[in-house]
């Protein structure tokens, strides 16, 4: 099992990177009940797209293993890892574990 | 500083909300608020001079294309179809027509040149082939962008593949082109955005002109006062001796670019000194500096002397030191100077130098080639003021010569270049384009004219512009601007007395000057004070009454070129008509009956 603390950690770095390019009203807020996806969601969806692909990134640099966050069931499932910066943390985890 | 934002517009065929993004967040100057126009709408746009898109586009527009969009013959090559690469060119010409078209809606146009995904392999070993090779007609489709807009002086190309190269194989994402229509990672956005705004300061005339170095592990490996000059790291078999004397090139060569150089260091000055005159390995010589402060005092200090020495402003120093402590002090107390992070690595010293953004210019005229050598006259100049006794004296002896010319196509680059540089000797402050005071100096009684000035030790270049705008039987001087470099030494005086020569002529009844107070440009008022015209306190306004003669300085050689390339028919058919009319030592030797207009 990866260490959940540095997924997030790498989680947050993302954010910064993206936060880069947003304007103030937008930024993502470093927290583990941020909204990504849904009702009450705190990124648009371009913020949401390039947040993704950072993440996959910084989590090849950080655990070597290439993963992919977008498939047809993350973006509409109800139990979507996008509900939660906690719930993507964990989705990750599985993720490493699998790979 | 100036801290108005930068209205901007970005055209692409692509979203691009990324890049404006990070120009309006990021935190070095200029200031900006970039808006994106609807991407995949460039053409569109282009051919509509009334799209309220352009309402953004007052100081910049960013026009980011992909290759396939403007071409479809090359969108074509992309699918290995055999098509003519005459075709692919004539496209790029029809586009690159469109942008000349539209140039005069934004004060400057920046074009990323067309790069390809470095995951498309094309044809493999035959793309550099000719009529085949996707590299070769790429490189041939940029370098027609630069032909058609060689002289187009507001558009400028950026070099787009510099981005991919500093972003490896991450530039190109086809998942964030799937998902978001975005070509590119975000990191290739956040590096063009750096560049817009390098590009931006540099229009502007924020270049910085001064770079002051620290000598012991600076210069040289090593402490000269400690272990002496012969055993300094520089040079020889040596990795970090070579990597110092690679150093000392790429100073050299900024040298080039009209950047000067200086030191600032605590050591003995004779004991430097003795090393950059014997060590065989120096690249940089004595003479290549403009100046040094070489002493054990506190290095902010020397650095804001050494800058007001060599008639500078803080914000156009940078200053390399490797020690980190020495960086922090000067950095906390002269926030102006730059003092870039410098690596403990002395190995890689050439490369940060080289990879700094604050030298880059609009243009590169003869003058900026030629400072490095101006500085050097200078430091002749001041030691042979040691020799004389009065200012007046000393003047005399300099044989002081001054080229009065009108505005013309030839020196309109310089002359821009100085009136956006220029604070200190400036009446107005004014900043404009080229083409915005090329048009200001072709309107109906508008008058502009520039000085070039040399002496006995070398020539100075174009260092003056006064301008005229006649309404109503008066005169109004609008810009005064001097060089620093030729502060103090009757040069003013030279130029207001020929445009009151020229007010004479034309039988104004008075000539006024409106000083516009800035953070710089109290030397102006000085000098205005001084100058015989009439001061209102209530305005700042400078009044001459055409009674009185302007006086000219005995001490300055006036050669008048005023030049049948002035701008506008009008003053071609008053020039022609035109004898040079010379005077020497305020003497006026001749004058043809023309001239009395």
């Amino acid at each position: 099992m990866a260490d959940k603390q540095k997924i997030l950690n790498t989680i947050y770095d993302a954010i910064d990177e993206v936060n880069l390019s947003l304007p103030q009203e937008k930024k993502v807020v470093k927290s583990e009940d941020t909204v990504l996806f849904g009702v009450n969601e705190q990124i648009d969806s371009l913020g949401l797209t390039m947040l993704i692909v950072a993440i996959e990134q910084k989590v090849e640099e950080a655990f070597g293993t290439v993963i992919t966050l977008v498939d047809g069931s993350t973006m509409s499932n109800e139990n979507s890892p996008f509900q939660s910066i906690r719930a993507l943390v964990e989705y990750i985890d599985a993720l490493i574990e699998r790979n | 500083m100036d801290q108005k934002k930068l209205q901007g517009l970005i055209i692409s065929d692509f979203n691009a909300d990324v890049l404006s993004g990070h120009l309006n967040n990021e935190a070095s100057q200029p200031c900006i608020q970039a808006a994106n126009a609807p991407f995949g709408q460039v053409i569109p746009i282009l051919l509509d001079s009334e799209n309220s898109a352009w309402e953004s586009a007052g100081d910049f527009t960013v026009i980011w294309t992909q290759p396939e969009s403007v071409s479809e013959t090359f969108k074509r090559a992309l699918q290995f179809e055999n098509v003519s690469h005459a075709d692919i060119l004539q496209e790029v010409d029809q586009f690159a027509q469109t942008i000349l078209n539209i140039r005069d809606k934004s004060k400057t146009i920046f074009i990323p040149i067309w790069t390809m995904p470095t995951h498309l392999r094309g044809f493999g070993l035959l793309n550099m082939q000719e009529g085949v090779g996707l590299t070769n007609i790429l490189m041939k489709m940029n370098l027609a962008l630069a032909e058609k807009f060689k002289d187009a002086k507001n558009i400028y190309l950026l070099d787009a593949s510099n981005w991919i190269a500093q972003t490896g194989k991450r530039a190109f994402n086809q998942k964030l082109w799937a998902m978001a229509k975005m070509p590119f990672d975000h990191e290739i956005f956040k590096i063009a955005a750096q560049e817009i705004k390098t590009c931006l300061r540099a229009i502007s005339g924020q270049a910085r002109k001064l770079v002051v170095v620290d000598l012991d592990d600076t210069l040289w490996g090593g402490i000269v006062g400690d272990q002496g000059w012969q055993n300094l790291k520089l040079g020889g078999h040596d990795p970090l001796g070579e990597s110092f004397v690679d150093f000392q090139k790429a100073l050299q060569s900024l040298t080039n670019r009209g950047i000067i150089l200086g030191i600032v260091s605590k050591n003995e000055e004779s004991v430097a000194l003795e090393a950059i005159k014997n060590h065989p390995e120096m690249i940089l010589k004595l003479e290549d500096f403009a100046g040094w402060r070489i002493n054990w005092q506190d290095k902010a200090q020397n650095i804001a002397e050494l800058a007001a020495e060599l008639n500078l402003g803080l914000q156009s120093v940078v200053f390399i030191d490797d020690n980190p402590v020495e960086r922090a002090r000067v950095q906390e107390a002269l926030s102006e100077v730059l003092v870039p992070d410098w690596p403990a690595d002395k190995m890689l010293y050439k490369q940060t130098l080289l990879n700094l953004n604050y030298f880059d210019t609009p243009q590169l005229s003869e003058e900026d080639a030629q400072r490095a050598k101006m500085y050097q006259q200078e430091q002749r100049r001041q030691s042979s003021k040691a020799n004389v006794g009065s200012l007046e004296q000393w003047l005399e002896t300099l044989d002081i010569q001054v080229v009065v010319e009108e505005l013309n196509e030839k020196n309109l680059q310089r002359a821009t270049q100085l009136l956006n540089k220029t604070n200190q000797m400036n009446l107005s402050t004014r900043r404009m384009t080229e083409e915005e005071f090329f048009y200001w100096a072709i309107q109906d009684d508008h008058h502009v004219w520039t000085f070039r000035v040399a002496d006995k030790f070398g020539d100075y270049g174009l260092t003056g512009i006064i301008s005229l705008v006649v309404e109503e039987g008066k005169g109004t001087i609008v810009d005064f601007i001097l060089s620093c470099r030729v502060i103090g030494r009757k040069v003013e005086e030279s130029m207001v007395a020929i445009l009151m020569e020229y007010a004479q002529k034309i039988d104004l009844e008075a000539v006024t000057a409106s000083y516009l107070p800035t953070a710089k440009n109290k030397p102006c008022l000085g000098f205005w004070k001084k100058s015989g015209f009439k001061y209102s306190d209530n305005d700042q306004n400078f009044c001459w009454i055409m009674d009185n003669k302007f006086p000219i300085p005995d001490s300055i050689k006036i050669i008048d070129k005023t030049s049948p390339l002035s701008l506008r028919s009008e003053k071609i058919i008053k020039a022609s008509m035109k004898e040079e009319v010379i005077f020497a030592k305020g003497v006026k030797v001749f004058e043809s009956p023309s001239h009395r207009q």
